[in-house]
């Protein structure tokens, strides 16, 4: 096998790690080759680009779970391997927090992918598997953004999600509200990398020219060191603007507008994909590149606080009149940001940890949510809230999945959201009690949250039925078409009630993660006092 | 044989709450309920089979309760505590327990549970699954609340509480029930933020303190033994206001108390009977559990301030009350007036107040669960619940007068019956309270030292309006000329309306006359937490538990 492999490129691979990137590498060639296969003159045909997609992320969580076993396994053995070991020709660190992410992005794509099976069917366009070349594109640049830790290829990696997901929006050519939302998604989305380009050539010029994070860190370090605790007069410039390039990207109010319009406009699998897959990928290189700036500029973590405040407040505030089942779920997402984001004003090692235990539990909620709302819109063709009144009559089972995805989102116990909710709050509590008005602002919102969420809940198990779901039939109509959603919203349905219980595993792993991450190895040069560490708070 | 009764002894009290829980996951899978049930028509043989199975299933559970009832006829098991690090980084443990004040709880939910299906069998007539589905799993999460042993483990459980509630009430309610039960479920949530922010705050002063493992934070042992040394005692002050603010939703408390009327006037009769008996009665053992048996100096601080809140409570309502045109929120009102004695006595800071605290919890229970099931039976009839509807019900329907007439004596305290006891050792911890003596020391109070006496006075001005608001009510319901209105279309209590009455009389009379089977079952655990507040200048002795006692 090897001797098929000319030495040089061998040897490059060996001293780069590059079987590191196996994941990335294999979702590529999938992209690659549905790319070939749509301009080739062979026969064109949907099914075949989805079968292969499927297979090739189910083949890269088979080669995440072999890497977890070849390498991080061992790495949590045995701190002796330093996490130098896996930075992937200078620009990609893939250690295990990457790893973390890059599972739960693919993972999520996976979903994403047995969800939009019938959908994409249904409104093919006239390229077969443009949809899946689009999307794996997406997806590689998520799992190359959490690795990123270096300016280019983190802006890199921002905009290959960045400008596939304008596409996936704008899926529905014939559809004059997709189009719509692709064109305010990509205003507004490059309008915000601009911003957030703007702010990385600062950081750039302020660290004498660097562009590796470590570098950047080393140099700032040395530079700001006459300055005391004064501040160069950039660093605020460059600082808001990288803040808000991120905020647009999660989006963090006060830069969430583009998101109602955009959810509800796409089509819906793909805001499935937005609302989970990218918001995981904005996370993790959000916590690499604010971990970086934070350890420096700790006073600046004020300014998230901010952000979360207003994200928990006004997506929670404003959900509580939306109509349509996809905008409500658009304003939980900015909702949910916003409490994600009080774990990052903390940034402690509990915090982060949380953090990602959060974005797991969210990945299953969410997606199991949105499962049900697309099986309910396929069967139904709609997408306002009141249609689903009285659905526990027609199918108690989807009622009762789509009322503990709810009451996930909500956090009531014993969903994983109560406990993911908890420890959150937890863990900021841990960081001092300067943070306790955040959250008892957080608890404040999920109490608001409640009401949507359960009205939902209500009208499905107490309304009388809607004129969409009286004309159901009484049995499922066709197995075929429920089997893939199915699947997901099982698998999602078991994960809500089981990430709860067996929290442990899940947040050990977060705490390693992080632990391994950069809190150690990374910036391990960097003297850390800015930023309050676990334990050491009080 | 011993084998069993020691696998029994050491998992009694998870098989205890997954009992219910278990019912809950059979009976959809009973045979179907043809949708033709309607709300007056025959019923199928289907809905009669689920309705026996609820029965059975409730009377198995109340049973299995009684097992670890240390009398000489039922103690036979003696249940072991149970502890399993569930996630030790967050110090929240699987941790469950038993002691005499949980074990009455326990064995008050399983009683009212078993009552309250028993009254389904006649009030419930649709949707009987879901119904009976919903109510076994809010008694696991009622059990659950009153096992816990961690802190974390009991809010998990206090806030499962609130969506089968939630559903009893939308779906089972009267016309305004989605107004209510939304006010119900929105008010607790905003009081569980009060008690997350309370018990967070509590992790953060506790996690790396001396002498507490990180693992067992949230153990009841641990906050028994190292919060008062370790906690500030201002942060003290504000984690118990804060958690009283958050039990005093539940409890209520004015002006937390706008749910309750609303909820029980919507509430169907078996639920009002399981939120009056038990859901209230959360909030009371939480004050219970860790206000004042956690967080002694804060209450030696603030007892005056829950003093004033009682006083509030007992005499406002009790007001309020009084104006009341429809029968359930009279009802609901005196049930909040009458939860105002359980902080009355906790006030008070000594065994006699606990003890009546706790007595008043149990007898509330029951009398306000037969009230509401008396208020039930009337409005099955007639369907409405305006007081100036009625009239001259005496003559027509006698059981259900009787049974209303011999309840609301139970519940304006005439002596030898249940509430009696309660409340004359609440009036009696109350006055004789040295609740606010360090402050009169420390100069605060000076002339102020007659407050807690004054405010036991006051509060028996609660009972003359309570006697006054029942004895009118009864007098506007039961005496006076029929209306045409109801000219032959009135009818008696049927079987089970008796059954359900005649066995809460029955314990009404019991405890009513010797109180102290009751309260030997919990007289160590309010002795012991009396224990915590014996004030510093020796003049304060505890007062003895036989005084207390008959």
């Amino acid at each position: 096998m090897e001797s098929f492999i000319p030495p040089l490129l061998m040897n490059f691979m060996v001293n780069n790690n590059v079987a590191l990137i196996n994941p990335e590498i294999l979702i590529l060639a999938v992209l690659i080759t549905n790319l070939l296969l749509a301009c080739s003159p062979l026969k064109k045909d949907q099914e075949f680009s989805w079968w292969l997609s499927l297979t090739g992320t189910g083949l890269a969580l088979v080669s995440l779970g072999i890497l977890f076993v070849n390498v991080y396994f061992p790495t949590l053995m045995d701190n002796q391997i330093t996490i130098q070991q896996h930075g992937v020709m200078n620009v990609l660190q893939v250690d295990l927090f990457s790893w973390v992410i890059r599972t739960l992005l693919t993972l999520g794509t996976f979903f994403v992918l047995l969800l939009t099976r019938r959908y994409v069917e249904e409104k093919a366009s006239d390229i077969p598997g443009e949809f899946y070349v689009v999307l794996m594109g997406a997806l590689l640049g998520g799992m190359l953004m959490a690795s990123a830790v270096d300016l280019v290829m983190l802006f890199v990696a921002l905009e290959t999600l960045g400008i596939s997901s304008y596409i996936l929006v704008g899926y529905l050519r014939g559809d004059l509200k997709s189009a719509e939302a692709a064109l305010k998604y990509l205003l507004y989305g490059g309008a915000s990398t601009a911003v957030l380009l703007f702010g990385l050539s600062l950081l750039y010029g302020v660290s004498g020219g660097n562009t590796q994070y470590a570098a950047i860190a080393d140099q700032l370090q040395r530079q700001l060191a006459p300055f005391g605790h004064a501040m160069m007069p950039v660093v605020p410039v460059m600082l808001t603007m990288i803040m808000a390039g991120f905020a647009f990207k999660l989006s963090a109010a006060p830069f969430h507008m583009w998101t109602p319009d955009v959810y509800e406009g796409a089509p819906t699998p793909v805001t499935a994909f937005l609302s989970v897959v990218s918001k995981i990928a904005g996370f993790g290189a959000a916590i690499r590149l604010l971990y970086l700036l934070l350890t420096l500029f700790g006073q600046w973590a004020n300014v998230l606080s901010v952000l979360a405040v207003l994200s928990m407040t006004i997506g929670n505030v404003v959900a509580l009149k939306q109509q349509n089942v996809k905008r409500l779920l658009a304003y939980s997402t900015i909702a949910h940001v916003g409490y994600m984001l009080t774990a990052m004003v903390v940034f402690s090692l509990n915090g982060i940890s949380s953090l990602l235990y959060y974005l797991m539990t969210y990945l299953f909620m969410n997606l199991g949510a949105f499962a049900v709302v697309i099986y309910f819109a396929n069967l139904t063709g709609r997408e306002d809230i009141q249609a689903f009144a009285g659905l526990v009559r027609k199918r108690p089972g989807l009622a009762l999945m789509f009322t503990i995805f709810l009451l996930s989102l909500a956090g009531i116990p014993i969903t994983a959201g109560f406990f993911a909710k908890f420890f959150l709050f937890q863990s900021v509590v841990e960081g001092g009690t300067n943070y306790i008005w955040l959250i008892v602002l957080g608890l404040l919102n999920s109490t608001i949250s409640l009401y949507y969420y359960l009205n939902i809940v209500r009208l499905m198990v107490i309304a009388e039925p809607s004129d969409a779901v009286a004309a159901l039939p009484a049995e499922p109509n066709s197995i075929q078409s429920i089997s893939s959603l199915g699947v997901v919203m099982t698998i999602c349905l078991l994960a809500t009630l089981g990430l709860g219980f067996f929290a442990n595993p899940a947040y050990d792993l977060s705490v390693q993660a992080m632990t391994q991450m950069a809190f150690k190895n990374v910036f391990q040069h960097i003297q850390v006092s800015a930023v309050p560490f676990p334990g050491g708070g009080h | 044989m011993a084998d069993v009764l020691s696998f029994f002894n050491q998992y009694y009290l998870s098989i205890l709450i997954l009992l219910p829980l278990l019912f809950a996951l059979i009976i959809p899978f009973l045979p179907d309920q043809p949708a033709s049930d309607s709300q007056d028509g025959p019923e199928s043989k289907q809905a009669k089979g689920i309705h026996t199975f609820a029965v059975l299933a409730s009377v198995l559970i109340h049973l299995f309760a009684m097992l670890s009832w240390t009398g000489s006829w039922f103690g036979v098991i003696t249940p072991k505590e149970e502890l399993y690090h569930w996630l030790p980084s967050f110090g929240i443990s699987y941790a469950l327990g038993t002691d005499g004040l949980s074990q009455i709880m326990v064995i008050l939910t399983t009683f009212l549970l078993t009552m309250s299906v028993v009254a389904s069998t006649v009030y419930i007539k649709t949707r009987l699954k879901l119904y009976y589905s919903m109510l076994f799993i809010l008694t696991s999460s009622l059990l659950g609340v009153f096992l816990a042993r961690d802190a974390f483990l009991f809010l998990l459980f206090y806030e499962l509480e609130l969506i089968p509630m939630y559903l009893l009430i939308a779906i089972w309610g009267g016309p305004r029930r989605d107004y209510a039960s939304m006010k119900f479920v929105l008010y607790t949530l905003f009081g569980s933020v009060f008690l997350i922010a309370g018990i967070l705050a509590i992790f953060f002063y506790l996690d790396g303190a001396k002498g507490v493992e990180t693992s067992e934070i949230f153990l009841f042992k641990t906050l028994d033994t190292h919060l008062v040394g370790t906690i500030p005692l201002l942060a003290q002050l504000w984690i118990f206001s804060a958690l009283f603010i958050g039990f005093s939703v539940k409890l209520p408390v004015v002006p937390f108390h706008t749910w309750l009327p609303d909820a029980h006037v919507e509430a169907p009769t078996p639920v009002s009977m399981l939120l009056a008996g038990i859901l209230l009665k959360m909030g009371a053992y939480g004050l219970v559990r860790f206000c004042f048996g956690f967080f002694p100096e804060a209450a030696v601080s603030l007892a005056p301030a829950v003093a004033v809140l009682a006083v509030i409570n007992i005499v406002y309502t009790a007001g309020v009350a009084l104006v009341q045109t429809d029968l359930k929120k009279l009802i609901a009102y005196s049930s909040v007036s009458h939860m105002g004695f359980v902080i009355l006595g906790l006030a008070a800071l000594n065994t006699t107040g606990f003890n009546g605290a706790v007595f008043v919890m149990f007898s509330h229970g029951i009398v306000s669960a037969a009230l509401f099931m008396c208020v039930g039976s009337l409005y099955h009839r007639t369907h409405t619940r305006m007081i100036a509807d009625y009239g001259g019900f005496g003559s027509v329907s006698p059981t259900i007068f009787y049974f209303f007439m011999f309840m609301s004596m139970a519940s304006l305290g005439l002596p030898l019956l249940i509430s009696f006891a309660g409340e004359s050792l609440v009036f009696y911890g109350s006055f004789t309270s040295n609740a606010f003596h360090t402050l009169i020391q420390l100069g605060k109070l000076g002339s102020w030292q007659w407050t807690m006496q004054a405010a036991a006075g006051f509060s028996a001005l609660g009972i003359v309006i309570g006697a006054a608001y029942l004895l009118w009510m009864l007098q506007r319901v039961f005496f006076g000329p029929l209306s045409e209105r109801w000219q032959g279309k009135m009818t008696d209590a049927n079987r089970s309306e008796v059954l359900v009455l005649a066995t809460l009389a029955l314990f009404v009379i019991a405890y009513g006359f010797a109180p102290k089977f009751l309260t030997h079952q919990y007289e160590d655990v309010v002795d012991k937490m009396a224990t915590q507040y014996q004030f510093p200048d020796g003049k304060y002795t505890l007062s003895s538990t036989k005084e207390g006692r008959e």
